[in-house]
């Protein structure tokens, strides 16, 4: 057992998990709290954050803009990687823990703090996603996981909780949903999603419209790639940050981005997950196309395989770990002919590529076209047939043949 | 036998070797293709003074330029420590001559270009691996010049080979063919068509059979650096512990390897492999990566280095896939650093003892004598990976209640 810690640094976003968090660690260790807000790109006004923290009795705040970081070197590495979990989710919250785990690191660390904390609760994929990033950058740290200690069983007693301490309820709290959110996607859990048999409800989408709802005429968009990276928007260099907030704006405008499963969390339990990724799916679509264009079939086979072992450690929070480090320097070398431009046509919640172009391309139109300009010898054609189907020649002369 | 003449080949650049294949190709060239000119590129991949010396000998009387390159250096370091780092085997076949044919395609290519050949060419039977890792290699690498296979392009067997060789008055070895390279040698390549028939051990270069090797174990110990063997006992650099390890290796009975093979078309052969010191360092090479790497590293890599192999194999060393694993490669060996202790007796390797300041290997946490990790923590995890067994049974159970208690006949 550790010494009861005297400085502590909590991930704080503003809510009534992490306002009563820090309310009652300061009573139960009678610690200084400093309260570390990153910006994601979720909307909020970070100032009333800071002053959230202030009054449920934080020491010291600490808003930090960590946008870019996260869309360059969390989300696209993603993006080049393939990687979605379970085929679907572009783990657009998943992401975020590894990287806010490192700045509650570091701030530790440049505040002599002796532990850090998260308002993440035992059932979910956060808690682990935290505990493996903070202790993949300092194995001794000390991590504290309130929502898991506390005596507060139900939201009914930590709504009483809050209010007996003068914290603000946020309005988000009145909502029966758990909600997650930062520039590359909105999650949505719980509440009337538990209900299997019950269709979603349109209040819960924020980032992107109902497809019905949807302007009448298609639009279309020219998404320019670098080496698997995004980087223009018809024509226009954009930063990623901006890029993604126009993807957001257009997709979800046109209805597109919403994903729904019944997803496998770490600790083994299914459940029924909403996410709203405008931008993620639209890039994730015009991203595997490009490839289709500019990588060999090999490659593209592989890929499957090192996008889905990419999306199982960064959905469980090995962002950190040696394997996915050995992953992303096979991703980046398998990316470097991925340039080229991408035109999608966005309508009525649909995605669809419309027309795509390289100079890396191993299309080759006289080798595939059947018209008078086909370059492809058919006598190779024909030597090819007769030696591919040897194999089956000799199981059917060794054992007579198949029966179809 | 009557051969048809081919299309002119003008000047051509023949991977040339010594053995029959590549030295009938000589006269091939010069008879049916009419060659103005025929470049032999003999590759120096650690064969030995006497293959080569025999290899230049053979041809001092017919009108061919020989060209000598010696890539022992490019072998060792830029394709066997790579091999090594990615556990290069086809099966159980530690991948030889699958490199060389690639490599010396390479340098075929190189000199065909260098030299304004309008040709290349190599001695493969239409019945083998080799054509694939040549044409690859040479398509890639010198673009626009014909590739030339006159055995296969003759479709001539074996005895067809030997009548020409008779005729052109060529020497010939009598046994069975041999493929070596300083990584292992292929015996027989497709050629040892009884699968009852035992190949001699006087055939062997340095393998000796288990009953006749040292009744003594003899203690080794190879030092690595991010996975590439760099010390053995007192050879230093991979290229001296190969051959030391070929000889201690096979002198105790390791590295005879008799496997079904599946060739790139998809058809069984029967291989017969001698690669001693290819075969006690991949076992090293593994077991210090066990010690080094994660779980989660060494699942995934089994696949990249199952995928490396096979494309190796199937001739594509110079595909974008090789290089790409290889980044992935590279990348996991940072830490497969240490020193293995080992004892070779009677045809097994036995490994002593396994040092490395990067082992994951923690004795305070794994061992039942030290309280450094809580074990009451083991609780939630344990029933954490139990949670999917209580859904299953619910749902056994479910179904049980739901199945009607006599079964009736449709």
């Amino acid at each position: 057992m550790h010494n009861a810690p005297r400085k502590i640094v909590l991930a704080y976003s503003g809510g009534l998990d992490t306002s009563t968090v820090l309310k009652w660690l300061t009573e139960r260790y009678e610690a200084e709290i400093i309260a570390f807000c990153g910006d994601l790109g979720q909307t909020v006004d970070l100032a009333a954050v800071e002053d959230r923290a202030r009054r449920a009795g934080a020491s010291k705040t600490c808003v930090k803009d960590l946008r870019r970081e996260f869309i360059e070197s969390y989300a696209f590495r993603c993006l080049k990687a393939g990687a979605l979990y379970q085929g679907k989710y572009p783990m657009s919250s998943s992401m975020s823990r590894p990287l806010l785990a490192k700045e509650l690191i570091a701030i530790s660390r440049q505040e002599g703090a002796d532990a850090i904390a998260h308002g993440c609760s035992g059932k979910g994929n956060d808690q682990l996603r935290f505990a493996a990033s903070a202790m993949a950058l300092e194995p001794g740290v000390t991590l504290l996981s309130p929502l898991i200690d506390w005596p507060l069983r139900s939201r009914d007693e930590q709504v009483e909780y809050a209010g007996k301490h003068g914290i603000e309820v946020p309005v988000t709290a009145a909502a029966p949903y758990s909600l997650d959110e930062n520039l590359w996607g909105r999650s949505i859990g719980c509440g009337p999603l538990e209900d299997l048999s019950q269709p979603l409800a349109e209040e819960i989408f924020r980032f992107t419209c109902a497809a019905r709802e949807a302007p009448e005429d298609p639009q279309r968009i020219e998404i320019g790639f670098e080496q698997g990276v995004p980087t223009t928007l018809d024509g226009r260099q954009h930063d990623a940050v901006s890029l993604v907030q126009s993807l957001n704006r257009l997709a979800g405008a046109h209805g597109v981005g919403r994903i729904e499963q019944i997803e496998d969390k770490v600790v083994g339990i299914k459940a029924r997950e909403v996410y709203e990724c405008p931008a993620a799916v639209v890039l994730y679509r015009a991203h595997t196309d490009l490839e289709e264009l500019t990588l060999d079939k090999a490659t593209l086979d592989f890929n499957r395989i090192t996008a889905s072992q990419y999306a199982e450690l960064t959905y469980a929070g090995f962002w950190f770990s040696p394997l996915k480090q050995a992953l992303d320097s096979f991703v980046e070398h398998s990316q470097r002919s991925v340039s080229g431009t991408v035109t999608v046509e966005l309508y009525r919640g649909s995605c669809r590529v419309v027309g795509r172009a390289s100079d890396n391309a191993l299309y080759d139109y006289a080798l595939s076209t059947y018209d008078r300009r086909d370059a492809f010898d058919h006598q190779a054609g024909q030597g090819f047939t007769q030696i591919m189907s040897l194999p089956q020649r000799v199981v059917s002369m060794v054992r007579g043949g198949a029966t179809a | 036998m009557h051969l048809r003449t081919m299309p002119p080949a003008g000047k051509v650049a023949l991977a040339y070797s010594g053995g029959l294949d590549s030295t009938l190709c000589i006269r091939l060239l010069q008879e049916y293709y009419e060659a103005k000119e025929v470049i032999l590129v003999l590759v120096d991949i650690g064969q030995g003074e006497a293959d080569l010396a025999a290899a230049a000998r053979t041809v001092e009387s017919l009108d061919a330029r020989l060209v000598t390159v010696d890539a022992r250096n490019e072998f060792t370091n830029e394709w066997v420590a790579r091999a090594i780092a990615a556990n290069g085997r086809y099966g159980d076949y530690p991948l030889s001559s699958s490199m060389t044919r690639q490599l010396i395609a390479s340098k075929v290519a190189a000199i065909a270009v260098q030299e304004g050949c309008d040709a290349v060419a190599e001695g493969s039977t239409g019945k083998g691996n080799d054509q694939f890792r040549f044409h690859n290699t040479f398509t890639y690498l010198a673009p626009g010049l014909r590739v030339l296979a006159p055995i296969r392009d003759f479709n001539l067997s074996r005895a067809d080979e030997r009548r020409l060789a008779q005729s052109y008055r060529l020497p010939f070895h009598q046994g069975i063919s041999d493929d070596k390279t300083s990584w292992g040698r292929a015996l027989g390549s497709g050629e040892i068509d009884d699968l009852g028939l035992q190949v001699p051990s006087n055939e062997f270069l340095w393998w000796v059979p288990p009953e006749q090797a040292s009744d003594h174990p003899s203690t080794h110990q190879v030092e690595f650096l991010e996975g590439i063997p760099v010390r053995m006992d007192w050879a230093q650099g991979l290229e001296s512990i190969i051959a030391s390890l070929n000889e201690t290796g096979g002198g105790n009975g390791i590295g005879r390897v008799d496997v079904i093979e599946d060739g790139i078309m998809g058809l069984k052969s029967r291989e017969v492999y001698e690669a001693p010191a290819a075969t006690i360092l991949l076992d090293l090479h593994g077991d210090l990566e066990r010690l080094c790497l994660t779980k989660e590293e060494l699942r995934f890599k089994q696949m990249v280095d199952s995928r490396w192999s096979d494309l190796v194999y199937h001739g594509g060393w110079f595909h974008p896939l090789r290089l790409d694993l290889d980044a992935f490669v590279a990348q996991s060996q940072k830490v497969v650093s240490g020193t293995i202790v080992f004892q070779v007796y009677k045809g097994n390797v036995a490994i002593l003892e396994r040092r490395s300041p990067l082992g994951l290997f923690d004795p305070a946490v794994r061992s039942l004598e030290h309280d450094s990790f809580d074990q009451s923590e083991m609780k939630g995890a344990v029933e954490a990976h139990a949670f999917e067994y209580a859904m299953l049974r619910d749902r056994n159970r479910r179904r049980a209640s739901q199945r009607p208690r006599t079964s009736r006949s449709s």
